[in-house]
């Protein structure tokens, strides 16, 4: 759906409660618990929109960066 | 570099029956957790098995019950339902107290436990062991060592060292419900049933359920199918069902999570390692419920691992007793619960209702000794034909 690198997902973390379902779900494991927090490694993610959606508490939102100007090897 | 004969990852049920089992045994068992401490916060909707179920694994105490249950109900898209009669069928926990009266137990029985301890990597198998690798959370991260001829995976439903491991990967889209619970206070006192709503208003491919506990409260919660086409999430329909059926009352407490109904896995083991409970998707896939089915799969596992471990044979093969025992006790119900919960996922709200009503006809036969399967499968035939051809479809 994406590529990799042009995306990350925000932790608003007063709303999220570390369920950690997100990271059982997330199919790049770009979301991963650094000790009790949530993280996530933007070269990994490729804005699928799965945890969004998934998140019972509403804490994660997808935002685009700021696309790479071309692929290195295209 | 000290080493141990079993390292545990996670002291949840599995990992401390498994490692209480495996001490009793006679092996040097060290358990790992995470969190600062065992059991909190909870992450479970807290129904259990009956006080007999229970009392196998552990001495009964009033410090983690939180009191029977006594029956069931079952509510269809149409306000239908099916009520069943079962008394002490079930007992509702204090899941952070059982999880801790557990821990103890292991404690007790030898077992080493440290929390916060966060392993992040498990190693290869080589030398008849592998190295786990982790940082103590509790003293600014300072690295940790340590041997062990068998590692056993415990660390619950997003498993890393199932991955580590390969014998797992992150879940496919669908196989986890997005599930949110509250603690809500001034529930009209009733039955001490468990109360379960299906259908897509309420939640979309899942269900909401009210779980008694003590003094009016009670933990309400539902999980939705994560699919393309859910808009809303689990908290706008967690608020609306609490909303219309609970207008008086406050939210006590929020727990949040991802529910699996995972399909067996190929192997639970590997050579020196194992998986025991969720993490080894011992829950039922149908209804999610997990707690039982963990302790067993740990049971299981202290029996097959702890006759591997004496006879110094611990490939995966050998290892492989332990998923055998397992499939024979759980599994292999598992795997039909499975294709019931595909099934269930091609439901309308009107098949919902017809099956709430063919499940209302077994309970009434069942009582008079007499299941009229033949006019539930004709009402299945005559009045929703669709349902037939989906059930073929999804259970074979």
């Amino acid at each position: 759906m994406g590529r990799n690198g042009s995306f990350h997902i925000a932790i608003d973390d007063v709303t999220c409660v570390q369920c950690a379902g997100c990271v059982s779900i997330c199919p790049t494991e770009a979301l991963h618990m650094q000790g009790l927090t949530l993280e996530c490694h933007d070269p990994t993610c490729i804005g699928c929109d799965l945890c969004v959606r998934f998140c019972p508490v509403v804490a994660l939102s997808l935002h685009a960066l700021s696309a790479p100007p071309v692929r290195a090897e295209a | 570099m000290r080493a141990v004969d079993v390292f545990v990852v996670g002291a949840g049920p599995a990992g401390s029956y498994v490692s209480y089992a495996l001490a009793k045994r006679g092996f040097e068992v060290f358990m790992a957790e995470k969190r600062p401490e065992v059991g909190v916060p909870v992450r479970c909707g807290e129904a259990a098995g009956s006080l007999a179920e229970l009392e196998h694994f552990l001495p009964l105490s009033d410090d983690w019950i939180a009191g029977p249950i006594d029956g069931a109900r079952l509510f269809g898209p149409s306000g239908v339902r099916v009520e069943r009669h079962m008394p002490g069928v079930g007992t509702q926990l204090h899941r952070d107290r059982f999880d801790q009266a557990l821990a103890r137990q292991a404690v007790e029985a030898g077992v080493e436990l440290q929390t916060s301890l966060q392993i992040d990597s498990v190693g290869a198998f080589e030398h008849g062991g592998r190295e786990v690798r982790g940082r103590n959370l509790a003293a600014a991260g300072a690295p940790f060592r340590m041997r062990a001829r068998l590692l056993l995976g415990a660390d619950g439903v997003e498993s890393l060292v199932g991955q580590w491991l390969g014998l797992r990967r992150a879940f496919p889209v669908g196989d986890v419900h997005s599930a949110l619970q509250y603690l809500l206070d001034q529930v009209p006192a009733g039955k001490r049933y468990i109360d379960l709503y299906a259908g897509h208003a309420v939640a979309p491919g899942g269900y909401a359920w009210v779980f008694p506990k003590q003094n009016g409260t009670a933990n309400v919660g539902l999980g939705v199918h994560v699919t393309a086409k859910l808009r809303r999430s689990a908290r706008d329909y967690l608020d609306d069902f609490v909303r219309t059926r609970f207008p008086d009352s406050r939210i006590l407490d929020v727990t949040a999570g991802g529910v699996s109904g995972p399909r067996s896995l190929k192997s639970m083991v590997t050579d020196g390692a194992a998986l025991v409970g969720e993490s080894g998707h011992t829950n039922n896939p149908f209804s999610g419920g997990g707690i039982m089915n963990a302790l067993e799969s740990a049971e299981e596992a202290g029996v097959a691992l702890g006759e591997a471990l004496r006879d110094g044979d611990l490939s995966a093969r050998r290892l492989r007793d332990y998923q055998k025992r397992w499939q024979a006790r759980v599994g292999r119900t598992n795997d039909l619960f499975f294709k019931l919960r595909n099934l269930f996922f091609r439901f309308d709200d009107h098949e919902i209702d017809w099956a709430v009503e063919s499940l209302q006809r077994v309970v009434a036969g069942v009582e008079q000794n007499n299941v009229d399967y033949t006019g539930i499968f004709r009402s299945a035939m005559l009045e929703h034909p669709k349902l037939v051809l989906k059930a073929a479809r999804a259970l074979w």
